[in-house]
Parts: structure tokens; C-alpha cells; sequence
């Protein structure tokens, strides 16, 4: 039962070999600035005796958190404690996405509009709420509203890089590595 | 179209207004008990409103499959009520103190 969930939970997250996480597992980031402004899209797969079988995505932005709608997580908590507690439950994708100090401020300025962590539904749902804060911020999505299918799509962003996160661990050492310039201020 | 025509096609149309129809329902009848939940309450009175819990979760025993973060002190129980029909996994959570009280809800709508 666990091999088909975690086997469907890499078929929506678009993940269908082990190559592809050990392509992303060991990579340094070297073209990654630590320091500048950036944002996260977290997949995670289905959850082994879930009732969802969609997943779950949410979003985060340089020095703001996380912001994962429905899953009642605080909208702005901190990233790697959530990324940990997820990794508990799933198979996760994170997507970096380079972006602007503007871009960032646009997508905070759409989740300010947003402020109930649970006020999401089966349209508007976490998907569509991650693709209207990062089309508010200008990086274009085809509003894919599964978050699968949306980890696919923004891994196809010019300069996006995609890292895998097998559930149990461990958190790949260059997302770690990047990881503290998205904790809230 | 013959009868095993038009009662295929019914069914195609059926099923999916049952499941949906129910569905709502479920959605409706859960929300309604939910909004009658107010921190503070005592087990006793959640369970008046909202009936016997599917599942309970303990800070030592997580339950994966709600998706939602720890239960964490001050919450030493957490009481979940699914609605079974939903494919994006629609809960209701009530969280308990060490005094039987009520210090939280959620509508997990998202997991």
C-alpha cells in the first residue's frame, strides 16, 4: 500500500525515476545567490491513506515564510520547519525561482489580501492560490490547478531549479544551503 | 437509444450529481455543527455538537493523513472529522488542552 502511495505521489509531483532525484540530490547551487531575492514552490505528494489525492503546493518568498493555504500553517512561519514536517508525511518537490525585490513585494502584497490560512476550497484551492501569487508577481504560470501539474510547469521557468525531497529525508544540502534567506524576518 | 442506452447514460449523468449532491451535504452538515464550536468548550460539549470523532491525534501519535502540522502544546488531543467523500481531503480538527478544553479549530481544506 505505502509503494502505490509513494508511487502515486511521484506520478502527480511528475517524478517517475529515482535518476531524477539523484540529479538534484548532490547539486551545489553554485549559480544560486544566497543572498538575493527568490521564491520557493513546495509540492508535496499524496499522503500514504489520505483522503486527497491531489497533493499539496505552497509558496515561499525571500525573508517572508511560508505560505501554504488549507493545511492550516500559519501564512508566513518558517520554511525549513515546514519542509520537516512535511518530509514526515510525503514526497516533496521544491522549485527555486529567481525573482525580483518587486516581484517578492507583489507576492506579499496578494497574500496580505489572503489572510485566512484556510480559505481555500476545491477551485480556489492551494494550487490556484500559489499560481495567483506568482502571477501577482509577475512569473508567469499556465494556472495549472493541481499542484503537480503546477511543480511541473514552474520547473520549466528560465533559471528554476528543481530539488527532491524523499519522504523520510533527507533535505538535499544545496536547499539547505539556501533555505535561511526564505525564514520570516 | 435503446433502454440499456439510456440507462447507461443515466447512470453516467447520475453518479456523478449523487457523489457531488453528498458530498455538499457531508460539507453542509459539518460546517454547520463546526460553526457551534467555540474555544473554550469542554470534549463533552464538541462531541454534543459534532459527534464521536473519526480519528483522534495525540502529540506522540500524528496522523499523516490529515496533513496538517504537529498537534503542539497546548494541544494534547486533537479530534478529526473527515468528510470521507472529499478527494482534497476536507477536515474539520478540534484541538484540546490538557484540561479537556477546546484552544483550536481548523477546516483542513487542503492537506
Amino acid at each position: 500500500m505505502k509503494t502505490r502511495s509513494v508511487a502515486l505521489g511521484l506520478l502527480f509531483l511528475g517524478l517517475g525515476s529515482a535518476a531524477h532525484a539523484s540529479y538534484v540530490g548532490g547539486n551545489p547551487l553554485n549559480s544560486i545567490d544566497p543572498t538575493g531575492t527568490n521564491q520557493l514552490v513546495i509540492a508535496g505528494g499524496q499522503i500514504n491513506g489520505s483522503y486527497n489525492v491531489f497533493g499539496h503546493v505552497g509558496n515561499a518568498v525571500t525573508g517572508a515564510g511560508v505560505f501554504s493555504y488549507g493545511n492550516d500553517t500559519n501564512l508566513g512561519s518558517g520554511v525549513q520547519s515546514y519542509i520537516t514536517s512535511q518530509m514526515a508525511l510525503r514526497n516533496q518537490v521544491v522549485t527555486f525561482i529567481p525573482t525580483s525585490p518587486a516581484q517578492d513585494q507583489a507576492a506579499l502584497a496578494f497574500y496580505a489580501l489572503h489572510p485566512g490560512r484556510n480559505s481555500v476550497g476545491y477551485f480556489d484551492n492551494c494550487a490556484a492560490r500559489t499560481n495567483q501569487a506568482l502571477n501577482a508577481a509577475g512569473v508567469p504560470t499556465q494556472d495549472i490547478p493541481f499542484p503537480g501539474g503546477l511543480s511541473r510547469d514552474v520547473g520549466s521557468i528560465p533559471g528554476s531549479q528543481q530539488f527532491f525531497i524523499p519522504q523520510g529525508g533527507p533535505i538535499p544540502q544545496g536547499l539547505l544551503n539556501i533555505l535561511p534567506g526564505f525564514e520570516p524576518h | 437509444m435503446n433502454t440499456a442506452s439510456k440507462l447507461i447514460v443515466g447512470a453516467i449523468v447520475l453518479i456523478p450529481v449523487l457523489y457531488l449532491g453528498s458530498c455538499g451535504v457531508i460539507t453542509h452538515q459539518h460546517e454547520k455543527s463546526f460553526a457551534q464550536v467555540h474555544d473554550g468548550d469542554t470534549e463533552a460539549q464538541v462531541i454534543q455538537v459534532m459527534g464521536e470523532p473519526t480519528d483522534r491525534e495525540t502529540p506522540s501519535n500524528r496522523l499523516a493523513k490529515y496533513g496538517a502540522p504537529e498537534c503542539q502544546a497546548p494541544c494534547v488531543q486533537r479530534l478529526w472529522y473527515p468528510n470521507k467523500l472529499s478527494l482534497a481531503g476536507e477536515a474539520w480538527s478540534v484541538e484540546l488542552d490538557g484540561a479537556g478544553r477546546v484552544v483550536h479549530t481548523a477546516h483542513i481544506t487542503s492537506p
